[in-house]
């Protein structure tokens, strides 16, 4: 007996949760979409990005007087050569697309 | 080559945007709306397009995206704002399904008990109330079709509980 019941209230729910999409008709227009996220960069993500560079830069903060010429030297060419492999990527990519 | 992705991307949302939709809903928590989830759901899954692989179901690989989408931003939200993506192709208009203030209120309990759940409760009972066999919520959740079966079990009476608590 509970377990009809409940069957029933399950039934309920279901159809609760069916409709709870029904109130809204959602429409897109697909070629302008696809220029629009083309150009996106999502703002969650920058704002999660950013949060790890806040993180970086205090951490720096704490160690940057401990760090030898010579390590602050590497880091910059280290640096300089991956900045332009991004680079270089970045102009595959746009030359792909 | 652009025509085929236009049309597969298309097809996606053709077919899965209610069930986004339904997922936003249920996780939005104010100020975020139903709407700006399905935005950023949207965004992720054209970022995540050139990675699909074609052997896996493309209603599971969206369920897995929308799922991932929601509960994180659900856990930014805890933490402090959060902003998600503005697509202004993307349209949203009533339609003339509306709720009577009964089903409303079943709404409302369904939304509240659900969000008491443990998260990976939640995603388990949206899965199965979007109707998916166990075999399939296995493929989006790495549990076993036997580990789910039992929780279901579990999760159902509890839910079931706790909304006719709430609508006495």
């Amino acid at each position: 007996m509970i377990g009809q019941e409940q069957a029933e209230m399950w039934e309920d729910v279901k159809e609760i949760w069916g409709n709870s999409s029904k109130g809204e008709k959602i429409n897109f227009q697909v070629s302008k979409l696809i220029s629009e996220l083309k150009g996106k960069v999502s703002q969650f993500e920058m704002d999660s990005i950013e949060a790890d560079i806040t993180k970086i830069k205090s951490s720096w903060n704490q160690y940057k007087e401990k760090v030898s010429q010579f390590e602050k030297d590497s880091i910059s060419k280290d640096l300089l050569k991956f900045t332009k492999l991004v680079k270089k990527v970045l102009q595959k990519l746009k030359i792909k697309k | 080559m652009q025509r085929q992705e236009e049309k597969v991307f298309k097809k996606i949302l053709d077919d899965n945007k209610y069930s986004i939709y339904r997922i936003c809903r249920i996780y939005t928590v104010p100020p975020v709306e139903a709407q700006d989830l399905f935005q950023e759901v949207v965004f992720q899954i054209w970022k995540s397009l050139p990675n699909f692989k074609e052997k896996s179901n493309v209603s599971t690989w969206v369920y897995k995206i929308a799922l991932n989408v929601c509960a994180r931003s659900k856990n930014q939200l805890k933490k402090g704002n959060i902003n998600t993506v503005r697509l202004e192709s993307v349209e949203f208009k009533s339609s003339d399904f509306i709720p009577d203030a009964d089903q409303n209120e079943k709404y409302n309990a369904l939304h509240d008990c659900i969000s008491a759940l443990e998260e990976s409760d939640q995603s388990l009972v949206i899965l199965y109330l979007e109707d998916l066999s166990y075999k399939k919520i296995a493929e989006i959740t790495g549990l076993t079709e036997n580990h789910i079966a039992v929780k279901i079990k579990r999760i159902r009476k509890k839910l079931l509980n706790c909304i006719t608590s709430k609508l006495k």
